[in-house]
């Protein structure tokens, strides 16, 4: 995997990420790069899409994040965790693990999982 | 943003009640709340027909006619609301407007029979209200 | 036999599932005022929805993946943004003009107040998307919605001359007394309501959720071919029905208690009973895919997990926002807003919305990369890119159309 060179807009940005487990972790909203143009990590989160809108539509995004959300910062997955770069990309780790569930565990806690029958295997 | 802003209230506006500025444009919606309510009227007659024939129950029909009479109403108050512009209009102005107020009186008494439960009145209590129709008709075409 | 039986239930589904609040408004009032002048709207509107919701049944049983994933996928976090922007507006309007749908057709029954239903409604909504498997939900209100058949026979019954009648089909003209912005605003308004974004999104996530692969193309295929067209023919009945009625009659359709009108004349108090059923299982379909459509979309853009094949706890943003479109959508009929204005509006923003929502999905069933063989085929992409120049156009006019003749009057 290392030293690959992409096209980052062709197979990198806005790609799937599938966990470990098969289960979505988000897309890949962003990228760090080093100052060799190396890629260090992908950026995932409301946080780095609002950092590729740019102007004001991505500050609205970023303010309207914060209030929501709460933390400034995307989930972060160091590029050693990839181990599969197809049509979409999987990691080594669960999303758990991630850190990327955040808003999931939200809106699980404060309102669906609070509904009767949530819990039951989905149809 | 504020220019944007403008535009839209412009356009709100223009498309509720202005002001006549000739006698032509009262007379045009003159004539264009003649054919409103004269819809209203025939939907109503339309319904009474469908209660003749045993082909419609009393919890529809109320709702049809209701809606018939509402709107007739609101033409109205619409109409007239609007300044008229001369004495010649002040003339289509009162033709009209007494007219009006036959619709609406001959749907709201047809109303009053549905909700009672009363179909097979129906009929005869909307006799007046077919003259009424015809000359709305007449009214609207002339002031097309 | 099974299979044949599976490919009759799902065109009548897709029969059924054709008209929702949209198409009855709009279909009722164009034949009030015009006539079959306009029925050709509904021919080309068909044959658009039935190309590209094959094309995104395709796209989906293909790619295993939702439309609006592949959207920024392949076009980027902007124009996917607009894309999400767009079609979730529009389908929030729709979802919310649905919902009034619903209670104002249990007000036909009950002559109760529609108001006093809306949250009601609301709650069902939301409830059997929650609980209902989706293949019932579908299958259920798609056939029950097929009581609307009945406005054919109504029209049958109502004895047209058929001459007459192909006559003005086949000849449109602008009927004496209408001026041309109206008729081409309304040619637009029912445009939009034949070619809703949300049926495309509905379907291709559908597809997704029922785990359609390669071997169900076909299925879906006939699905779509046979059901839809013939969905487009209801319409067309609608129309005729009003027509009919009341076009000698100088009536103007403005409610929906207006549109049962000709099936009671017609066919008596039988016949306006499997009207009203299926205006509510119309509407009540429609509203299912809508919400859930909403849903959809914005989990499919930020990478949620989605959909209802999963335990809801496990898509708990994805149900959150359906939850919280249901209940914005609701208390925007609760204001008292006219839905059936509401339902206007919808339709033309729909219209204006088109070229957005569907131009991505020409650009995705055309990408190999995706696709690999089952690509668009080059009968289908000359088809999709014309429909494309059309939606543009329609997309451009609407506004201006709808300023001009102050949105049809």
């Amino acid at each position: 995997m290392a030293g690959r060179v992409l096209d980052l807009a062709l197979h990198l940005l806005d790609r799937q990420i599938i966990d470990t487990d098969g289960n979505p972790v988000g897309n890949v909203d962003d990228v760090e790069i080093d100052e060799s143009g190396y890629v260090e990590a992908l950026l995932v989160g409301p946080q780095a899409v609002a950092g590729r809108l740019g102007g004001r539509l991505g500050e609205w995004l970023a303010f309207w994040t914060r209030v929501l959300q709460g933390g400034t910062e995307p989930t972060r997955i160091p590029v050693d965790l990839l181990t599969d770069l197809g049509s979409h990309i999987t990691v080594a780790r669960s999303r758990t693990e991630l850190g990327a569930h955040r808003n999931e565990d939200r809106a699980r806690e404060y309102l669906i999982g609070r509904i009767p029958g949530g819990r039951r295997e989905g149809e | 943003m504020r220019r944007g802003v403008a535009l839209l209230l412009a356009l709100l506006t223009a498309s509720c009640v202005s002001p006549s500025r000739t006698d032509r444009d009262y007379e045009l919606k003159a004539g264009n709340s003649a054919k409103a309510v004269a819809s209203s009227v025939a939907t109503a007659l339309l319904g009474v027909e469908a209660a003749r024939r045993h082909r419609a129950p009393g919890p529809y029909l109320s709702v049809l006619i209701a809606s018939a009479e509402e709107d007739a109403s609101s033409v109205q108050s619409q109409f007239d609301s609007v300044q008229p512009p001369s004495a010649h209009a002040d003339a289509q102005r009162a033709e009209l407007d007494d007219l009006l107020s036959q619709a609406v009186d001959g749907l709201a008494l047809l109303r009053i029979t549905v909700r009672r439960g009363e179909l097979d009145q129906l009929d005869t209590k909307a006799r007046p209200l077919r003259a009424v129709l015809v000359r709305l008709r007449t009214l609207s075409e002339e002031w097309q | 036999m099974k299979r044949l039986l599976q490919v009759f239930l799902g065109v009548l589904t897709a029969i059924g599932g054709f008209v929702d609040i949209g198409d009855l408004v709009a279909n009722a009032l164009v034949g009030a005022r015009f006539g079959m002048s306009l029925a050709w709207v509904v021919l080309v509107g068909v044959v658009g929805i039935c190309l590209f919701a094959e094309m995104s049944g395709r796209v989906a049983a293909v790619t295993g993946r939702g439309t609006f994933d592949l959207v920024r996928e392949r076009l980027g976090v902007r124009a996917g943004l607009l894309n999400l922007v767009a079609s979730m507006l529009v389908t929030f309007l729709t979802l919310a003009a649905e919902l009034g749908g619903v209670a104002l057709a249990i007000e036909l029954a009950t002559s109760v107040n529609y108001l006093l239903f809306v949250p009601l409604v609301a709650f069902l909504v939301w409830f059997v998307i929650w609980r209902m498997p989706f293949e019932h939900m579908e299958r259920a209100f798609g056939l029950l919605g097929l009581a609307l058949v009945v406005f054919a026979v109504a029209f049958w019954k109502l004895g047209p001359d058929w001459g007459s009648m192909l006559h003005q089909a086949s000849h449109p003209a602008v009927p004496d007394g209408e001026g041309h912005p109206t008729y081409w605003y309304y040619a637009i308004a029912l445009f939009g309501a034949a070619m809703t974004p949300y049926e495309v999104f509905f379907f291709s996530s559908g597809a997704v959720e029922e785990g359609w692969t390669k071997k169900d193309l076909m299925i879906e295929r006939i699905n779509v071919y046979l059901g839809f067209p013939l969905g487009g023919l209801l319409s067309i009945a609608i129309a005729g029905c009003t027509w009919l009625v009341f076009m000698p009659a100088g009536v103007e359709v403005d409610h929906l208690d207006q549109v049962a009108l000709p099936v009671a004349l017609a066919a008596g108090k039988v016949g306006l009973a499997f009207v009203i059923v299926g205006f509510v299982a119309a509407t009540f379909g429609a509203a299912l895919e809508t919400g859930l459509s909403t849903g959809y979309s914005i989990a499919q853009y930020l990478g949620w997990s989605w959909g209802k094949s999963v335990a809801p706890v496990r898509a708990a943003r994805f149900h959150a926002v359906v939850l919280v479109a249901i209940v914005l959508g609701a208390m925007l009929i609760l204001t008292t807003v006219d839905p059936i204005m509401v339902t206007e509006y919808s339709i033309v923003f729909s219209a204006v919305a088109l070229p957005l929502t569907y131009f991505p999905i020409l650009v995705v069933a055309n990408d190999p990369g995706y696709m690999g063989e089952a690509v668009n085929s080059r009968l289908t992409n000359a088809l999709g890119t014309a429909y494309l120049g059309l939606l543009t156009v329609v997309s451009l006019a609407a506004i201006p159309l709808m300023v001009a003749t102050k949105a049809g009057q």
